[in-house]
């Protein structure tokens, strides 16, 4: 079992670490607000993209030779 | 408030408002652990939106393992590790990736800039060590998270983040024994007000 001790100098460097977050320093809150936009607006056009491509089922039927046309007894 | 697995489960059914909600509730955090990894804005949040992206282009994958969050910051730790490789950062291979950080540590303390000591210190830690760290201190995560985020043991991620506690420990105070500030103590320099110990878990 550690000490009071040892846990008490963990609990030091923890705080030190803690104290020195660069995140805080370099946090924006007001461009938070924007940032969901951004992506749901990216995710939407992925969506619209997705909608207006042929799925690759569509695609191979519309690239299967037509029969149809083949001469008779050939 | 909806949890985030119902969530998800309504977005697999193609329901984008749901994905819009997991995104709002995520958002800060994807952003934070970014922001540290690449100390940028702009380039934190385009390492956020790319993950969204990816999560909602993948989420059918999701077999819910582990939580929507620590899957979230799998990918965007990831996403941004791919970033840094690809700014040619300090790079040398994903385990010994390092942070982005100015190594002029001596002058920083000399200008009592104690907090870039400290975040010098952090960058040199082993990467798995820092990640750790990061996901412990900062995000205030579980063992259990930070084992899912970094696929390790639960014993593993512990281990890791007091390894890097007991390195911090030495090499903080190998550094604050060899510089004196204006002749102060430099405890003085690191008191954070009252110490309690940490619970184990």
């Amino acid at each position: 079992m550690k000490s009071k001790n040892w846990w008490q100098e963990m609990e030091k460097v923890r705080q030190w670490v803690k104290s020195s977050d660069p995140a805080v320093s370099l946090w924006r809150e007001s461009d938070m607000n924007s940032l969901h936009s951004k992506i749901m607006d990216q995710i939407n056009d992925w969506e619209e993209k997705k909608s207006q491509t042929p799925s690759r089922r569509t695609l191979a039927s519309l690239l299967k030779p037509n029969f149809s046309n083949k001469r008779a007894g050939s | 408030m909806k949890a985030d697995l119902e969530l998800v489960q309504e977005a697999k059914e193609g329901a984008r408002k749901s994905f819009s909600e997991l995104v709002q509730r995520h958002q800060k955090q994807m952003m934070r652990v970014a922001l540290r990894m690449v100390r940028d804005w702009d380039t934190a949040e385009d390492i956020v939106q790319e993950s969204f992206i990816k999560a909602y282009q993948n989420i059918s994958d999701f077999a819910a393992r582990s939580s929507f969050k620590s899957w979230l910051y799998q990918i965007t730790i990831n996403t941004a590790k791919n970033k840094l490789r690809s700014n040619h950062r300090e790079v040398i291979g994903v385990d010994h990736l390092v942070m982005g950080i100015e190594d002029d540590t001596e002058k920083k303390l000399i200008a009592g800039d104690l907090k870039s000591l400290i975040l010098a210190e952090v960058a040199r830690l082993p990467a798995r060590q820092q990640m750790a760290l990061n996901l412990r201190i900062y995000e205030d995560l579980s063992f259990k998270e930070i084992a899912e985020i970094m696929q390790c043991p639960y014993d593993t991620a512990k281990a890791n983040y007091r390894h890097a506690l007991l390195k911090l420990k030495e090499r903080m105070e190998s550094e604050l024994k060899t510089v004196n500030i204006n002749g102060m103590d430099p405890v003085t320099w690191i008191e954070f007000g009252s110490i309690h110990a940490e619970a184990e878990g």
